[in-house]
């Protein structure tokens, strides 16, 4: 046992290296999970856009008798592609935004484009595209809420900065309107 | 004399003899007792043989006179409540929804089917007052119910008791959700010890199959714990205006509030450890009797509204479920 009192700081500095290294392993694969979720949950995003857009496009084709000049550049402006970054999803978001109020004012002024089937069940089609839109927006941003926090504490912080792991970027739109809630009983 | 005062007019003599059948069972509850407390004191003061007869034969005479006038006038007072509830209680359900139809001593089987999992461990169901109805085209079935774990000697372990309510939307939610308020507690010892043995009991996997999530808004995450496969489909029914519902609609009934989106059904359970449209036999000699009970059925009424009222605003999910 003579060589245990001769070594003994070596074990000591084995055992706090050891913990080290599985604590930086393990915070480094809580980070990777965190990750991939917020791609996940990003991809959810580009989804619903994508869906958006078609039934944009649908929309645009439908009316395209009462705005022929406009159908084109407004296709133009909603151009949608694969991989794009937050900043430019944020971006085609808002531009869809833009689009489908136009739509609706245009189906405001024809009484006869509101009323046609077609137009009626894309627009039931629509709210239900942009009511998964803001459920992936909002999931999202709660998986980059959660990355971020990570990010930004210590010891976590040293682990994400050895390993190239940034803060993610959030995916800003319109919030919903929750102040109206009101219970009568 | 319109009906409603000519209701009120029949309630007032029914309530007569009542208070008077329960001024004598409350008498002889007092002479029972007063009788028990001078026995005792004779036994101490040693006053002689004949006057403790006397106390014995006054203490029999009063528990006997308290047991068969109690049971006579409880079954008198349950007349009254049943009358009450058909006269009142079911009018008032009918002016807030169509095709009411009500069962006094049915339950409302929604927590057998996918409810099951709000309410965990139990395997006996009771209650009463089942109410069913349409607001809005939304079928509803509202009770009381009391939820049980019986165990292997027979014994009976209260897990839940509140009200119940099931909406039907028509058209199957993809994956269930289920909410339950983080201190949506067993009211009993008993019940909790159980409740800490199944989750010891479940296996990992059985563990793993519902994924504990977070929502966007802190407070609510603090407030309710949500299981489900579908992280999606949770943002996409508990919207921020849902969400920020249910913690008015929690502080509203003042009761631990459980909530399940599976299948075609939205299960409501309040734990809240007591039955809605029920009064006890003092209450017989409140003179607000009648306007309390009113209210109360106006409020749970109006509850029910307020609930598929918040649920069709995302219209998008349930009212293309009602609808359809």
């Amino acid at each position: 046992m003579e060589w245990l009192s001769s070594y003994w700081w070596v074990i000591v500095i084995g055992i706090i290296m050891l913990m080290l290294i599985i604590g930086f392993i393990k915070t480094y694969n809580k980070l990777k999970v965190m990750q991939i979720k917020v791609n996940e949950t990003l991809s959810g995003i580009e989804v619903a856009l994508a869906k958006r857009h078609d039934m944009l496009i649908k929309m645009l084709d439908t009316a395209k008798g009462y705005m022929k000049h406009e159908r084109e550049t407004l296709i133009e402006t909603i151009k949608f592609r694969k991989g794009m970054s937050i900043s430019e999803l944020n971006e085609a978001s808002v531009k869809m935004d833009s689009v489908a109020s136009t739509i609706n004012a245009v189906a405001e002024s024809y009484p006869e484009l509101r009323s046609a089937d077609v137009f009626k069940e894309l627009q039931v089609g629509i709210r239900d595209v942009e009511q998964h839109l803001q459920a992936a927006r909002r999931l999202y941003n709660s998986s980059v809420t959660s990355l971020n926090n990570v990010v930004a504490v210590v010891p976590s912080n040293i682990v994400a900065g050895l390993c190239g792991i940034k803060k993610e970027e959030f995916f800003v739109a319109e919030e919903y309107q929750k102040s109206d809630v009101k219970m009568s009983f | 004399m319109n009906k409603d005062e000519r209701l009120e007019q029949e309630i007032k003599k029914k309530l007569v003899p009542l208070r008077i059948w329960c001024g004598i069972v409350n008498g002889s509850l007092g002479l029972f007792c007063l009788s028990v407390l001078l026995l005792i004191l004779s036994i101490f003061l040693k006053p002689g043989m004949a006057i403790l007869t006397v106390f014995i034969v006054m203490c029999v005479v009063s528990s006997v006179l308290v047991i068969t006038l109690g049971i006579k006038v409880g079954s008198k007072v349950l007349a009254f409540r049943e009358y009450i509830k058909n006269n009142v209680m079911k009018p008032i359900f009918e002016s807030y929804f169509d095709n009411i139809t009500y069962f006094p001593k049915h339950y409302n089987t929604g927590c057998q089917g996918e409810g099951n999992i709000m309410v965990e461990g139990w395997s006996l169901a009771e209650g009463e007052d089942l109410i069913q109805g349409v607001y809005k085209d939304v079928p509803f079935t509202f009770s009381n119910t009391e939820l049980f774990h019986v165990r292997a000697n027979g014994n009976k372990v209260p897990l839940f008791k509140g009200q119940w309510l099931t909406f039907d939307f028509k058209v199957p939610l993809e994956r269930a959700i289920i909410l339950r308020e983080r201190n949506f507690k067993h009211r009993t010892f008993r019940g909790k010890a159980h409740a800490k043995t199944l989750q010891k009991q479940k296996s990992r996997k059985e563990r793993d199959k519902h994924i504990s999530i977070n929502t966007d808004s802190t407070e609510f995450n603090k407030k309710f714990f949500i299981i489900s496969e579908d992280q999606h489909m949770v943002f996409y029914v508990l919207t921020p205006h849902f969400m920020e519902f249910l913690f008015h609609l929690d502080e509203a009934v003042e009761a631990d509030t459980s909530v399940c989106f599976a299948g075609t059904k939205a299960n409501f359970a309040f734990n809240n450890n007591k039955y809605m449209f029920d009064f006890k036999s003092n209450k017989i000699f409140s003179n607000n009797l009648l306007e309390e009970f009113k209210e109360q059925c106006h409020r749970e009424a109006k509850c029910i509204t307020a609930i598929i009222e918040e649920l069709l605003i995302n219209e998008t999910l349930f009212e293309k479920r009602g609808g359809n």
